[in-house]
C-alpha cells in the first residue's frame, strides 16, 4: 500500500512509454544485429563475419561507391536548396511555395521512384548512374529545403540592416551575415540527406535496374541469402558512419554557432 | 528509493504483458482449427479459382468446411530460411527442386510416399490418392536419379516431393530484333556475341545467381572460354561445377556482360519485354510462354529458344514440412493439383508446364474440352516444345551448391559490384566541389577588385 501511496504522477511517468518504446524497437534490435553479427551459420561463436567483410574487395567497393553517392547528392541538393530556400525565405508568399516542394513527399517514395523509372524509360534514357543520381536528388531534396528554409526565415531582419548600415554591399551582407547565420540550418539539412542516401536500396535498384550496386543494396542481398552474420557486420559498419558523421556535424554545428557569434 | 523500484516493477510488468500479448497470439496461430491449410506459394503460380474448387471438393469429402490461407515468398531462399528458423506454420510449400534438397538435408519435410500410406490404412472419408500417379514418367524418373541420396539419411527425393510445374531456363527474345542467324549465337545473345546494335544495352538477365551463373558457365562451353580440364564435362557436370577456377572464370564473364545489358530482374521481365522495353530475357519457359501470349494481343512478335549446346531443366514440387497441421488436407489439395482437368486450367492460366503426364491429358476429353474452350489447338499445344521440353542429357539439373553457396554469391555480388567506381560518379563530385571552389574564388577576386578602386579614388580625392 506504502509503496502505491509513494507512486505520483509525475512528468517523468509520461516519458515511460516512449522508454519502453526505444527499448523494444531500437535497443532490442540493435542488440539482436550485434549478437547476430558474431554468429556463424551454426549459431557458434566467431569473428569470420568481420574477415569476410573487411577482406573482400568488392565489398569496400560497393562502401565506397555508396559514400560518393551520398557526397554527390547532398551536394547537389545543396547547391539546389539553397538558393531556393534563400529566396523563399525572403517572401510571405514562399511558405506556399515550400508546401509546393515538399507535397511530393506525401506519395509515396517507391511509387514515385517506379513513376521517375517508367518516364526515364518513356524518355529512353538510359538507366545507370545518372538516373540513380536524379532519384536521390529528387526524393531527398525537400530533406535540404525544410531545415534551410526554417533557419534563413527565423534570421532577424535587423542583422540584414545593420550590416548594410555599417556599409557591406550586397554580396558581403550575405556572405558575412546570412550565410554565417545558416550554418545550422546547413548542417541539419547535410545530415538528413547524406545518412539515408548512404543506406537507401530501392531507388538504385529500381533506377539502374539492379546495375548499380550500394551498400544498401548488398546488405539487403546478404539476408535475402541467409547470410546474418555478415549482413550484420555490414549494418554495424553503416551505423557506424551514421554516428560518425552525426559526431561531426554536432562539432561543426557548436564551432560554426562561436563563430558565427564572433563574426 | 522506494519509489524508483516501484517504477521499475511497474514499467518490467507493462513488458511482460506486452510480451505475453505477442506470444498469445503466436499461441492462436499454432493452435488453428484443423481445417485450415496454409499454401506457401511463389505468387502469380496458381490459378486462383483453384482454392475455392477445393474448399468445396473438400467439404464435399470430409463434410467440413476448409479455410485456406494463401502466403507467398519471392525467392527460394526467403522461404528456406523461413524455414530454417522455424518461423513459418505452413502446411504445404512449392520450393524448386535444389531447395527441396535443402529441406531435406534438415530433415523438416515429410516423407510423402509414407504419410500416404499411413492416411490410407485409417481412412476415415475414404479418400483415395490416385491422381498422384499421374506424374509424367520422364519427370519422375529423372528426379529419383538425379536426387537419389539425400541428406544425413540418404533419402531418394521422389518419396518427399510430387512435381508440381517443370521446364526450362532459354532465352526469350524479340523476333523483329533478333534475327535468325543471332539465334546462331546461342547463349552469345545475352553478351550481344553476334554484334546486333539494337541488342546493345537492351538485354535483361535474371537478378538470381543460380540462373545467370548457369547461363554464364554454358557460354563460356559454347564459346570455349571454359578453364583448362573442364572442356570435357557434360552439361549436367558443368552447371554444378563451382570450383575455384570456375567460379573466377564465371565472374570474369558476368563482368564482362554488363557493359552489354540494361540491368537485372526477376519480375519485370516479361513486362519489359511486352512493352518492348528490352528486346532480350533470360528466361523460364512458363513466363516465356506467357510473354508470348500477351505479346500476341499486342502485335509484338515474341518468342522463346533453349540454345542447343544445352540448358537447364528444373522442377518445382510440393512437399509437406514436418509440422504441419493439416497434413490430410495438404495431400488432398496435391492430389487435387494432379487431376487432369484441374492441372490444365492451371497450366492454361499461369503459363508453366504443368508435370501431369502429357500422355494422360492427351487422352483426357475433359481436357481437350478445356483446350477449345480457351481457344488452343490441342496438337498445337501439346507439341509445343517449349511448353512440354524434350528431356534429352543437354538438359542438366541444378543440385544446391551445398557449402560452395556462400562462395558463389560472393562471387556474383563481385559481379554486380562491378570492378570500380562509375567514372561519372567521381566527376560529380568533382564537379560539384570545384563550383563551390570557384564560389569562394569568385568572392575574393570581387572583394580585391573593389578596394582596388577605392584606393583609387581615394588618390584621386588626395590630390
Amino acid at each position: 500500500m506504502k509503496r502505491i501511496k509513494n507512486f505520483k504522477l509525475t512528468r517523468k511517468v509520461f516519458s515511460y512509454p516512449y522508454i519502453l518504446f526505444m527499448l523494444l524497437f531500437i535497443v532490442i534490435p540493435l542488440v539482436l544485429i550485434l549478437v547476430n553479427a558474431f554468429l556463424d551459420a551454426e549459431g557458434n561463436l566467431t569473428v569470420e563475419n568481420f574477415k569476410i567483410f573487411f577482406t573482400e574487395r568488392s565489398s569496400l567497393i560497393v562502401l565506397g561507391n555508396s559514400l560518393l553517392v551520398g557526397v554527390a547528392t547532398t551536394l547537389i541538393c545543396l547547391v539546389i536548396a539553397y538558393p531556393v530556400a534563400y529566396i523563399l525565405s525572403k517572401y510571405n508568399s514562399g511558405k506556399i511555395l515550400v508546401l509546393l516542394f515538399v507535397l511530393p513527399m506525401w506519395v509515396n517514395f517507391l511509387i514515385r521512384t517506379l513513376a521517375t523509372k517508367v518516364i526515364f524509360v518513356a524518355l529512353d534514357v538510359k538507366l545507370g548512374i545518372g538516373t540513380v543520381l536524379f532519384g536521390m536528388v529528387y526524393n531527398y531534396l525537400p530533406f535540404m529545403i525544410l531545415p534551410l528554409h526554417t533557419v534563413l526565415s527565423s534570421i532577424d531582419k535587423s542583422y540584414i540592416e545593420a550590416a548594410e548600415d555599417l556599409g557591406a554591399d550586397r554580396i558581403n551582407v550575405f556572405v558575412k551575415t546570412i550565410l554565417p547565420l545558416s550554418v545550422s540550418g546547413i548542417l541539419s539539412g547535410i545530415t538528413m540527406v547524406f545518412i539515408p542516401t548512404i543506406s537507401t536500396f530501392a531507388i538504385s535498384q529500381f533506377l539502374s535496374n539492379g546495375t548499380i550496386f550500394l551498400f544498401g543494396d548488398s546488405i539487403n542481398m546478404k539476408f535475402e541469402q541467409g547470410l546474418y552474420g555478415v549482413g550484420s557486420i555490414m549494418s554495424i559498419v553503416m551505423l557506424v558512419f551514421v554516428l560518425i558523421s552525426n559526431f561531426l556535424m554536432s562539432k561543426f554545428n557548436r564551432n560554426g554557432a562561436a563563430r558565427g557569434t564572433l563574426w | 528509493m522506494k519509489s524508483k523500484i516501484a517504477k521499475v516493477i511497474l514499467v518490467l510488468f507493462v513488458v511482460c504483458l506486452f510480451l505475453g500479448a505477442l506470444y498469445g497470439c503466436n499461441d492462436t496461430e499454432e493452435k488453428r482449427s484443423v481445417n485450415t491449410l496454409v499454401i506457401y506459394n511463389w505468387e502469380d503460380y496458381m490459378d486462383t479459382s483453384l482454392p475455392e474448387l477445393f474448399a468445396e471438393y473438400y467439404e464435399a469429402v470430409t463434410g467440413q468446411p476448409l479455410e485456406i490461407i494463401l502466403s507467398y515468398f519471392e525467392t527460394n531462399e526467403t522461404m528456406l530460411s523461413k524455414m530454417l528458423k522455424g518461423d513459418a506454420n505452413v502446411d504445404l510449400i512449392c520450393p524448386s527442386e535444389y531447395a527441396i534438397e535443402r529441406l531435406m538435408q534438415y530433415d523438416l519435410i515429410q516423407n510423402i510416399s509414407e504419410l500416404k500410406a499411413s492416411i490410407l490404412e485409417n481412412n476415415r472419408y475414404g479418400v483415395s490418392f490416385d491422381n498422384l500417379d499421374n506424374i509424367e514418367p520422364e519427370v519422375t524418373d529423372k528426379i529419383r536419379t538425379m536426387f537419389n541420396e539425400v541428406g544425413p539419411n540418404k533419402q531418394n527425393m521422389g518419396d518427399y516431393m510430387i512435381p508440381y510445374l517443370w521446364g526450362t531456363l532459354g532465352i526469350l527474345y524479340n523476333a523483329d530484333v533478333v534475327t535468325e542467324e543471332d539465334l546462331e549465337y546461342g547463349w552469345g545473345i545475352l553478351w550481344n556475341e553476334c554484334g546486333n546494335e539494337a541488342l546493345h544495352g537492351k538485354i535483361l538477365v535474371k537478378d538470381s545467381v543460380r540462373d545467370t551463373y548457369c547461363a554464364a558457365v554454358l557460354y563460356m562451353l559454347e564459346y570455349g572460354l571454359l578453364p583448362e580440364g573442364y572442356e570435357n564435362y557434360s552439361t549436367q557436370e558443368l552447371i554444378n561445377c563451382t570450383d575455384d577456377v570456375m567460379l573466377k572464370a564465371v565472374e570474369e564473364v558476368l563482368t564482362r556482360q554488363r557493359d552489354v545489358i540494361a540491368g537485372y530482374e526477376v519480375d519485370f521481365g516479361r513486362d519489359d519485354m511486352i512493352n518492348e522495353i528490352v528486346y532480350v530475357d533470360l528466361a523460364w519457359s512458363g513466363d516465356a510462354l506467357y510473354a508470348i501470349e500477351e505479346g500476341e494481343k499486342l502485335g509484338v512478335n515474341l518468342d522463346y529458344f533453349v540454345p542447343e549446346i544445352g540448358a537447364n531443366l528444373w522442377f518445382d514440387g510440393w512437399v509437406i514440412p514436418k509440422n504441419a497441421a493439416n497434413s490430410l488436407a495438404a495431400l488432398m489439395f496435391i492430389d487435387f493439383l494432379c487431376a487432369p482437368e484441374i492441372a490444365i486450367l492451371n497450366t492454361i492460366e499461369i503459363g508453366y508446364t504443368t508435370a501431369v503426364s502429357k500422355e494422360l491429358l492427351m487422352e483426357n476429353e475433359n481436357v481437350l474440352a478445356v483446350l477449345e474452350e480457351n481457344e488452343y489447338d490441342p496438337e498445337e499445344f501439346f507439341g509445343d516444345e517449349h511448353r512440354f521440353p524434350v528431356v534429352s542429357d543437354k538438359l542438366g539439373i541444378m543440385h544446391d551448391f551445398g557449402a560452395k553457396n556462400d562462395a558463389v554469391v560472393a562471387m556474383w555480388e563481385r559481379a554486380k559490384a562491378g570492378n570500380g567506381v562509375p567514372m561519372e560518379l567521381v566527376y560529380v563530385v568533382i564537379g560539384a566541389v570545384a563550383l563551390f571552389l570557384i564560389l569562394i574564388a569568385a568572392y575574393f577576386i570581387y572583394e580585391k577588385a573593389k578596394l582596388k578602386p577605392k584606393r583609387f579614388k581615394f588618390m584621386k580625392a588626395d590630390r
